[in-house]
């Protein structure tokens, strides 16, 4: 027998029994019909941490490059729909956080808490965190909450071009970016333009791949520190002012933990 | 009216998603099986895949590039769930595989024997190469294809190509010597 009939013949035995569940098509629907409730990107933040950090991190067990991404898994089956269960998805956060009801008047959808992982050019996991996430739903905003604790956040590599208001609430600083975001086709012939390629390399944009064409869009962000944690309310375009996500962040820090 | 992909052919429209999703559902995790090594990574992969088709579906517009599209997302997809539990999953529950018993008839048996060395040996190619291997073979996928569906030149299919054979070769070669 011909190599590549043996390995046609045998990856056809390997993979004959496996079937598709009747319950995946459903967990499928149900999947994207959360999906549709959230904004992407979740996190838009560029990471770029100096290599001798990430030696510290990781105990210099093996050679890594610096922080070039963020990356979250989300396990659709721990989502929460419930505020019933906020103890419960802090449990597995680790941390327990402000969760209001209604963000700026957007009501509450879901919420999780995922690991995400700090990856380098090769695509390594670095080192991982957690994070609790909150989806909102306020017709064609569909903003979102992200919580982790300070000392895994970094805002290196973001230029402060991108901040748009800065503003003092109950003794907290809150900054309010807009960061222009493009998502090319991971094809050789999608470039950005070395005028873009410039601004992503100041912080001034991001430059993400993986869509059919391109998209220009405006990722609006939200973020400050309380009590260790670091807060970012957030929404890809959307059709929120500035205004309207400092009073989601008071929503926020009128909440009781 | 109702509208299905042509399994062997490419398709005419846009397929709706409730269309892709059974036309594509039993290959799509087939693939992730063999590329992933188990079934509980392959189901998420496939879950995955879709929801991010089922999001960025209106940006495509050509429907000859349906198949090489959604296989690009569930190669990327599959590559990180390999990244992330490469290091929690035993060798040995790669692929839900079990050693063949002296109990199995004899030609199970050597069918058996041959899918667990095969299964092995594309464990430990790295992801890319077995995926392009997984493309080729199973999937019966064209370098072409194979080159739209990773994102990279067909020189970079043909090489990982060239390199998966002669691993798997000599891979299985320690094994069955009648190869």
């Amino acid at each position: 027998m011909k190599f590549d009939e043996y390995m046609h013949d045998s990856m056809k035995e390997i993979a004959q029994d496996v079937q598709p569940d009747p319950r995946m098509r459903a967990r499928v629907m149900n999947a994207v019909q959360i999906e549709r409730t959230k904004s992407r990107p979740r996190r838009m933040r560029f990471a770029v941490v100096a290599a001798a950090m990430v030696c510290v991190l990781i105990g210099g067990a093996f050679a890594a490059g610096p922080i070039v991404g963020l990356a979250s898994s989300m396990n659709f089956n721990q989502m929460s729909t419930s505020l019933d269960d906020e103890a419960k998805v802090e449990k597995e956060a680790g941390f327990t956080v402000r969760l209001p009801e209604t963000l700026n008047g957007a009501s509450f959808d879901n919420m999780v808490a995922q690991p995400v992982d700090a990856i380098d050019a090769d695509g390594n996991t670095v080192y991982s965190y957690q994070e609790f996430y909150a989806s909102y739903r306020d017709g064609a905003t569909q903003p979102f909450m992200t919580v982790i604790k300070s000392e895994n956040d970094s805002d290196e590599g973001v230029s402060d071009k991108t901040i748009v208001d800065t503003r003092e609430v109950d003794g907290i600083t809150m900054t309010y970016r807009e960061i222009p975001t493009i998502f090319l086709p991971p094809t050789e012939d999608a470039k950005p333009t070395e005028e873009e390629q410039a601004a992503a390399d100041r912080g001034e944009c991001f430059i993400s791949y993986g869509t059919e064409t391109r998209v220009d869009g405006v990722y609006h962000v939200i973020d400050w520190d309380e009590d260790g944690l670091h807060y970012a309310i957030a929404s890809n375009d959307g059709d929120w002012t500035a205004d309207d996500f400092f009073a989601a962040a008071e929503d926020v820090l009128n909440t009781e933990k | 009216m109702a509208y299905s992909i042509p399994a062997e052919g490419l398709p005419a429209i846009m397929p709706d998603f409730d269309t892709l999703f059974e036309t594509y559902q039993t290959e799509a995790l087939r693939a992730a099986y063999l590329i992933c090594g188990n079934r509980t990574d392959a189901e998420d992969v496939v879950q995955d895949t879709f929801v991010k088709c089922y999001e960025s579906m209106h940006q495509l517009h050509d429907p000859t590039r349906v198949k090489a599209w959604l296989f690009r997302i569930l190669t990327r997809t599959a590559w990180r769930a390999c990244q992330k539990h490469r290091r929690e999953l035993p060798v040995e529950n790669l692929y839900d595989s079990q050693e063949p018993t002296d109990e199995d008839a004899s030609a199970p048996l050597l069918r058996a024997d041959r899918a667990h060395a095969v299964a092995r040996a594309l464990q430990s190619l790295e992801p890319k190469q077995r995926t392009t291997a997984v493309l080729y073979y199973y999937n019966d996928m064209s370098v072409r294809e194979i080159a739209q569906a990773m994102g990279c030149f067909e020189g970079t299919v043909k090489s990982r190509l060239y390199h998966a054979r002669q691993h798997l070769k000599e891979s299985l070669e320690v094994e069955f010597d009648e190869i």
